[in-house]
């Protein structure tokens, strides 16, 4: 059995960002039917990506003059789901203004920072995102570089946002009979990732503060570096006991439940005879099965070849999807059913190669009338 | 008022800490009813522990107070709309209730190891017997199937194991560990899209599923970007730097810790910001494309870091975001709060808090559905706060029956009875 969640939704995708291509990969995940369409002035410079839109539909259309305009609301009849994350107010509005004719429709428009308010007009960047919702300041170390989290990881929560509020959309479509538009903006969807952070600062008046330390629980071993969670009392002493260490009762107040978070140093050295004799894979099995949470420092490159991954066939086998096209594997949705993903053989699309068989049909029905 | 899209929802929640926690809430916000169950003697660890936490500094400012499991900002940042009870799982009669609840219900949820459930007796093919169009939601850290499936996992160490951690750092030091345990965040993203993607596929089907999120999948699928870069060795800290864009960074600005984010996204934003700059070196043609311009990179951030050092972030950013560029000061929580973008959209709701708590600003809905919007309607429910009345309510129990139930221990409030 595959998955087959969204099987006969259709959805088409409007825009050229990662928050629409990375929403619409989510509906393509779910066995949706996903088409994008690109403007007929994007041919020379529109770049599919095979991590986003390998499996997706392609359609050309200029829907900036009247009579492509005319087919855009056509095909909107026709699907389920639009999402868009074109920044242009002038297109937003043509977009919603097609897409309220179309009482079943879901409408799912993805910004950076909101289609209305002070910010709405600012020009903005997955970095600037990040900035404004405070997870730079968060992460890195207090007087050293803010850092955003690796890539376009606000663009990707706007997504998988904007995907929820779909489908929730698309739930309510069932019982009302009716759609529905649904806003999404990268920065409130960050603002919601770190709510712990939010509600802490109202708590305790302006925490959370920079850290002393960003390298966290990480210590190194032979062959790299494992992250050992010893914030529990339990845990802290299953490591002492299994490992043999017995710490210098003079140095005893540095290890409380209430101080080890500020003597990691301290603890790297407490461990470190222990840890540089044993591999990654070594400590990071002993101490699953004695419930000590760890996990191996890895960087991405091994991922597509560490055993778990490789047995859950997590990344795809894909080595090329076209002549040309770099890279791969990639890595697959963060959820199936039943064990099982959506099919793994995905082509990359060519731009345009599915204009005729979609417009043509509704081209011939707009002569008609 | 509205109606929300997930009124007519009812999802059985065994789910803790955050990752899971954290999907509900996102469900609950859509109007589901969420009824989190907690066992009796062992609260969800996010409260902290009955006795004030040592390890887990997570009361407001005043205190832990007379009941710290229901003042942890960790607890009630994931657990606002839901409604809380408490059942042992592991009596024959609270085995009993809850699968009596799961007879009333959409959708059990659930984040343990694999193993959990099955000893319970009350894994997917137990809940279909008595609710056959069930929807499970499993949370496993590793997945329910191959090497890792029994392995805890959490988010301190979900980032390492998906390549984060490697990839986050400064350009020339070593890894990081986000500042909040953010995978956790991003496993119950997927924990509620994979609910939301069920009850649409039940709508047309009328049948249940088993869904599973692997919050280790989920994490490293936020990193698909750097698999398109050709060949794997090409993975390295990057720091702030971007695969598209140059220049794209954080720059150190006049004052204690105050830092200023630029992205370059085109030859434009590159003309505007040396103009800013007023600085006609950078202006020289050998510096028009983003290839010339990765190739003196270092350079660069240079001569922007000593233009941004003598002078405020907020200066920084006023000019530049005023000449079109894509800039902003580095802001804290504190600053989050007080955000005019967020003021203006009503984002961030003034809400009720538990136990005394004053209202505190809260994260809105995540998804601003125009016509049936999600809201917030309750605070986090304390421990075990709403036992009697759902269990009442929903599977008829009298006030005899729910005083017998508590004082041996089987529901209630707070620390069992000794």
């Amino acid at each position: 059995m595959s998955m087959t969640l969204l099987k006969g939704l259709r959805a088409l995708e409007i825009g050229t960002g990662t928050k629409a291509g990375f929403c619409g990969k989510l509906l393509l995940d779910a066995v949706a039917e996903v088409i994008r369409v690109d403007l007929p002035d994007s041919a020379e410079t529109a770049q599919f990506s095979p991590w986003l839109d390998r499996g997706k539909g392609s359609i050309v259309l200029d829907w900036h003059i009247s009579e492509g305009l005319d087919l855009l609301r056509r095909l909107f009849e026709q699907v389920d789901v639009v999402v868009t994350d074109v920044e242009d107010a002038g297109e937003r509005a043509a977009i919603a203004n097609l897409a309220a004719e179309q009482p079943r429709l879901v409408l799912t428009s993805l910004s950076d920072l909101g289609e209305r308010g002070p910010f709405a007009q600012r020009p903005s960047s997955d970095l600037v995102v990040s900035a404004l919702s405070g997870m730079c300041y968060i992460n890195g170390e207090e007087g050293r570089l803010p850092l955003r989290e690796p890539g376009n990881q606000t663009a990707i929560v706007a997504a998988l946002a904007g995907f929820m509020g779909a489908l929730a959309a698309l739930i309510d479509r069932s019982q009302s009979g009716l759609g529905q538009a649904v806003e999404v903006s990268a920065l409130e969807g960050m603002v919601n990732v770190l709510s712990p952070s939010v509600l802490q600062c109202s708590y305790q008046k302006g925490a959370p503060f920079r850290r002393q330390a960003a390298d966290g629980f990480l210590f190194d071993c032979a062959d790299g570096k494992v992250s050992i969670i010893i914030s529990s009392q339990r845990s802290w002493e299953t490591l002492l006991e299994v490992w043999g260490i017995v710490p210098d009762p003079a140095e005893a107040h540095r290890f409380t439940e209430k101080t080890r978070r500020t003597n990691m140093d301290a603890i790297r050295t407490l461990f470190a005879p222990v840890l540089l004799n044993k591999t990654r894979k070594e400590v990071f099995e002993d101490l699953c099965l004695l419930r000590v949470p760890c996990g191996m420092l890895l960087n991405p490159a091994e991922l597509p070849f560490d055993e778990h991954l490789l047995a859950r066939g997590s990344f795809d086998s894909l080595s090329r999807s076209s002549p040309g096209a770099p890279a791969g594997p990639f890595p697959g949705p963060g959820f199936r059913v039943a064990g099982q993903l959506p099919a793994a053989e995905r082509c990359l699309p060519r731009l345009g190669e599915d204009t005729a068989r979609v417009l043509a049909p509704l081209a011939r029905e707009a002569s008609a009338t | 008022m509205t109606r929300m899209p997930l009124e007519h929802i009812r999802i059985i929640d065994l789910t803790q800490a955050w990752a899971g926690s954290y999907a509900l809430q996102l469900l609950a916000d859509f109007g589901a009813e969420v009824i989190k169950i907690e066992a009796r003697s062992r609260p969800d660890p996010w409260r902290g522990g009955f006795e004030a936490s040592r390890g887990l500094p997570c009361y407001p400012t005043d205190g832990p107070g007379e009941r710290p499991y229901n003042r942890s900002y960790l607890a009630n940042s994931v657990n606002r709309n839901k409604f809380g009870i408490t059942l042992d799982l592991t009596t024959s009669e609270g085995k009993s209730m809850f699968l009596d609840l799961v007879k009333t219900a959409d959708v059990v949820s659930e984040n343990f190891t694999p193993r959990v459930l099955h000893n319970l007796g009350i894994d997917y093919d137990e809940l279909r017997k008595v609710q056959p169009s069930i929807i499970l939601l499993s949370m496993p850290a590793f997945g329910l199937s191959c090497p890792y499936r029994e392995y805890p996992g959490i988010g301190g160490t979900i980032e390492p194991m998906s390549g984060n951690a490697w990839l986050l750092g400064e350009e020339r030091g070593g890894p990081q560990v986000s500042g909040v345990m953010y995978p956790d965040a991003i496993g119950g993203l997927n924990g509620a899209s994979a609910v939301l993607a069920a009850l649409v596929s039940r709508e047309s089907t009328g049948e249940g599923c088993h869904v599973e999120v692997s919050q280790h999948e989920g994490m490293i699928a936020m990193l698909g970007e750097f698999f398109t870069q050709s060949g794997l060795e090409a993975f390295g800290r990057i720091g702030n730097r971007d695969l598209e864009f140059t220049p794209n960074g954080i720059y150190r600005a006049a004052g204690e810790d105050e830092w200023v984010a630029i992205t370059v996204r085109d030859l434009a934003d590159w003309e505007r910001l040396t103009d800013c700059m007023n600085n006609p070196r950078l202006r020289s043609p050998g510096l028009r494309s983003v290839q010339e311009r990765r190739s003196r990179e270092d350079e660069i951030d240079v001569a922007i870091t000593v233009w941004t050092s003598g002078q405020s972030a907020s200066d920084v950013e006023e000019q530049l975001v005023e000449a079109g560029l894509p800039a902003a000061r580095v802001r804290s929580m504190s600053d989050v709060l007080a955000c005019p973008q967020l003021a203006a959209s009503g984002y961030l709701e003034l809400a009720a808090q538990p136990e005394g708590i004053p209202p505190a600003p809260t994260p809105g809905i995540i998804a601003n559905l125009k016509r049936t919007p999600g809201r917030i309607r309750m605070p986090a429910a304390g421990h075990g706060e709403h036992s009697g009345a759902i269990l009442g309510r929903l599977l008829g129990l009298d006030a005899a029956s729910l005083s017998d139930l508590e004082a041996r221990g089987i529901i209630g409030a707070g620390p069992p009875p000794a």
